[in-house]
């Protein structure tokens, strides 16, 4: 209480011009310090400005909103969402304000067919989740079958086990874009739990959370946050989203980020120490709808 | 004999979904009972469900034990992939014999 008597009254943080993995710092900044703890007892989001937002953004952004009201308890009020933006009719469009306003806020918004719009998804739902909402919708999109999208299907059955046995929370913020003329989709999800690096720090201490990052994708390295933890599902993103498919994964969690990619020379991969702190983890993956590994297929097995 | 992972758990999940059928597993094997375990009407299954159910085996049995008494069927390339890959890996960590060992020769 002592605390939340210092804290400012109100803070008002302008979102940016171009929303996007680069910016998010520009939110997180604005409204929590390096504890994540929040700057203000009354939170303010400006969406006059945002001109562009892309699915990790809406996803953070909610993961914020989310965090800010349930884990600390701050209002959070939007102003000029009805700014007439490219961004703000992507985020209307998407749901957003749907969600958080109770309305839209333009006339005529509506969902597009390339987004799957935002959704928490608690572990009990995410199953379901998986295989029908996501799967028939990129299936449909796509002109697929849906055990076409195994090998992605079992990334975010890994994902939501991650949230389930390591975050502290039972619940992931998803937003998914299709993006046909690429022949990809983006797909983000966070959770506002310990963040990996928490974990990681369990069994190496004096690890930075860049460091614990990359150490959590090496198959076999565990913080047996659960009895039978063997370590291999953040392995298995980079095996099947970038190796496989030569897509992209990008991690951050606390003060840490991750890069996957595919290049010339084959996967390759890189962390950083971010300048702000991240509540929690957010993992984007971008896969080509082109080159799917056909993993959902019968075979016989054979030791 | 056939033991069908759904008649055990709704899906083929969670590390408690795979805690459900290493109890079934176990004792069977532990007898030197001869099963197939299918996967029919599973489309993916992940580490999570695969360590708990599969390679926590390791800890009671000798992987030559689970290889040759165990089977898989109804299955896909991805549940196959995974059970290899997990078992190839901790078979190796924990210094056992290697899965594909006669393939490396």
């Amino acid at each position: 209480m002592i605390f939340s008597s210092l804290l400012p009254t109100s803070v008002t943080v302008p979102l940016p011009y171009s929303f996007n993995a680069k910016s998010i710092h520009v939110l997180l900044e604005g409204t929590l310090d390096e504890h994540l703890n929040p700057t203000a007892d009354k939170v303010v989001l400006d969406f006059s400005k945002l001109n562009f937002a892309d699915p990790t953004a809406i996803t953070v952004l909610s993961n914020v909103v989310e965090y800010l009201k349930h884990k600390h308890g701050v209002k959070v009020y939007f102003r000029n969402y009805r700014y007439p933006t490219e961004g703000n009719k992507f985020l209307d469009d998407s749901g957003f304000f749907l969600r958080y306003v109770g309305e839209n806020a333009f006339k005529g918004a509506k969902l597009r067919a390339t987004t799957l719009p935002l959704e928490m998804v608690s572990y009990d739902r995410s199953f379901p989740w998986i295989h029908n909402t996501f799967a028939e919708w990129i299936a449909l999109r796509v002109g697929l079958s849906t055990e076409s999208f195994a090998s992605i299907n079992v990334c975010l059955q890994e994902i939501f086990n991650n949230i389930s046995d390591h975050s502290g929370e039972k619940i992931g913020c998803v937003f998914t874009q299709h993006y046909p003329q690429k022949g990809e989709v983006m797909l983000t999800i966070s959770d506002f739990g310990v963040g990996i690096p928490f974990n990681v720090r369990k069994v190496e201490p004096k690890i930075s959370d860049a460091q614990a990052l990359e150490r959590a994708v090496v198959e076999g390295f565990t913080t047996k946050s659960t009895k039978k933890n063997q370590g291999a599902g953040l392995n298995i993103l980079t095996k099947y989203v970038v190796a496989n498919n030569r897509g992209k994964v990008f991690l951050q969690s606390l003060k840490g980020s991750f890069n996957c990619i595919h290049a010339a020379s084959g996967v390759r991969m890189s962390s950083r120490t971010e300048r702000v702190t991240y509540p929690g983890t957010l993992i984007q993956i971008t896969f080509r709808t082109g080159s799917l590994d056909p993993i959902g297929r019968k075979e016989e097995f054979e030791w | 004999m056939v033991i069908r992972a759904l008649d055990l758990v709704r899906q083929c999940y969670s590390q408690d979904d795979g805690q459900k059928v290493f109890d079934v597993l176990l004792p069977r094997l532990q007898r030197g009972e001869r099963i197939e375990l299918s996967f029919e009407g599973v489309p993916t299954v992940p580490s999570s469900f695969i360590n708990t159910a599969l390679i926590h085996l390791l800890d009671m049995l000798p992987f030559e034990t689970i290889k040759s008494n165990l089977r898989f069927v109804d299955t896909t390339r991805q549940i196959n992939e995974m059970i290899r890959s997990r078992f190839d890996f901790e078979v190796n960590r924990r210094h056992l014999q290697p899965v594909r060992q006669h393939e490396r020769m």
